[in-house]
């Protein structure tokens, strides 16, 4: 079954609203007991880098989640901070070590040509390979960001899709199992949508 | 750069749907919960509630479609966020770090504050370092004064603060607001375009996104604005309300025009639920 992680993230209950609409059965997750009784894994996150680590370490998630994603291989889905804990370590407010799934930290964006930050908006979202989870999305479409960092990945290959704003930046990004995007794919309406359901249905076999 | 967002901001006195007009005028024109089906079919960008009750009297009264009566503004946002996947913002006597969270915890993503804001700066900066900036908009309520400036008035547009819109613009990013919303007093309700110089005033001197309300009456005055002061949003409040398909054929007229919106598109897949 699917398992959402709630540590307290501002939007666990509009991924658990999406799941609910598009009639997926999923669990909280808020033990290691529960992340043993997921398949899939999503961690929703807004916020900061920090906190989202802090929260995770204080339940006690952390060694489980590496075991089950690391080792069990289950799918995982990071949204927004969710996605960027992937990483070696952050650098919001002060450098954090983060997961460390995938090799690379994430950055303050400061983009070109005077544009606002945080980035909060409607910005395409260009597939540099096909992935399932993008199945039936097509490339260009729009997904709804709210950020202020981004991820910089070291290794290229990691890299599923980009979007621009002021500068390109990994917007979903796949290592084997491990999927994350920088955007709300629950309040991305229907490609939003579409893409949770896709992730839902992914096999491990199927990578 | 982000894509334009086209942002319908609906009105709610007393868990009424209203109209305003000049901040004074109210006229009721329904029920939150049906009007709200239809901006998530339409593809909105966004969509903001503003609850301008006076007292925290909320009867909503059944209408036509057997929507239950909802007595408060968390069970407005919790039933807009059980069938429309789209970013919530919400504000409206918003005092408290508890305003905030219960807000947020219903299905909200950003909340708006206002006056509190302004008397009590500190507030702001609590709230962005607790729930973040990104979820933080200051909304500005301003009336030009003389030909070059303007001031602020809080409390419902009543009290005159003697500050400049910049000027608060400035502070309150400083404090850590993450998005500032711009309304013209003098424009509200008149659907005759936007205040472009009090837009423009503002976009310049923060570098958070801008949202400008107040005045919206055709397709072409959301044109005007983004070519004289580039907004991040775009808010109107009654021209969704009167119009047929109002968001698509803003986002059409734009698009057409090849300003940069998000593509014209009605939803293929129905949120409404039967509640």
């Amino acid at each position: 079954m699917l398992g959402v992680v709630n540590y307290g993230s501002g939007n666990y209950r509009s991924v658990c609203n999406a799941l609910d609409f598009l009639e997926i059965n999923y669990l909280e997750i808020t033990t290691a007991e529960d992340l043993a009784k997921s398949s899939h894994i999503i961690l929703p996150g807004v916020g900061a880098f920090n906190d989202c680590m802090r929260r995770l370490n204080q339940m006690d998630l952390i060694k489980n989640l590496r075991l089950e994603i690391l080792k069990e291989k289950k799918l995982f889905l990071g949204i927004c901070v969710g996605h960027q804990i992937l990483m070696s370590f952050g650098t919001e407010f002060e450098k954090r070590e983060g997961l460390d799934w995938v090799k690379g930290s994430t950055e303050k964006l400061i983009p070109h040509d005077n544009l606002p930050v945080p980035h909060i908006g409607w910005t395409e979202v260009e597939h540099r390979y096909d992935s399932r989870l993008f199945k039936d999305i097509d490339n260009g479409s729009t997904f709804y960001f709210v950020h202020s960092y981004y991820v910089k990945a070291e290794d290229d290959k990691a890299i599923l899709a980009t979007a621009k704003y002021g500068i390109e930046f990994a917007a979903a990004i796949q290592l084997n199992n491990i999927f994350g995007v920088q955007f709300h794919p629950e309040k991305s309406q229907e490609n939003g949508l579409r893409l949770l359901k896709n992730f839902s249905e992914i096999k491990y076999r199927d990578i | 750069m982000a894509n334009h967002r086209v942002i319908p901001v609906i009105l709610l006195k007393n868990g009424r749907v209203v109209q305003s007009k000049g901040f004074k005028r109210h006229q009721v024109l329904g029920n939150p919960s049906s009007i709200v089906g239809r901006f998530s079919n339409w593809n909105a960008d966004e969509l903001i509630y503003l609850d301008i009750s006076r007292d925290k009297n909320y009867d909503l009264k059944r209408d036509d479609l057997n929507f239950k009566n909802r007595g408060s503004i968390l069970e407005i946002i919790h039933d807009f966020s059980k069938r429309s996947f789209m970013p919530l913002t919400i504000g409206g006597g918003i005092k408290t770090l508890e305003d905030v969270e219960l807000r947020l915890a219903a299905g909200a993503d950003k909340v708006v504050i206002n006056t509190e804001a302004f008397y009590r700066p500190e507030f702001v900066s609590e709230c962005a370092k607790i729930f973040g900036s990104q979820c933080i908009v200051i909304s500005i309520d301003a009336k030009k004064v003389s030909p070059v400036s303007w001031e602020v008035f809080v409390g419902f547009g009543k009290e005159a603060t003697g500050v400049s819109p910049e000027i608060l613009a400035k502070k309150m990013e400083s404090m850590g607001a993450g998005e500032i919303l711009i309304n013209s007093i003098d424009r509200d309700g008149k659907a005759g375009g936007f205040d472009l110089e009090l837009v423009n005033n503002v976009v310049t001197s923060v570098s958070v996104p801008v949202v400008a309300m107040g005045g919206a009456g055709s397709p072409k005055h959301f044109a005007e604005v983004i070519d004289y002061a580039s907004p991040s949003g775009i808010a109107a409040s009654n021209i969704f309300q009167y119009t047929e398909n109002a968001v698509f054929e803003i986002n059409k007229h734009l698009y057409d025009a090849n300003y940069k919106v998000r593509k014209p598109k009605i939803q293929s897949i129905t949120y409404v639920g039967d509640n």
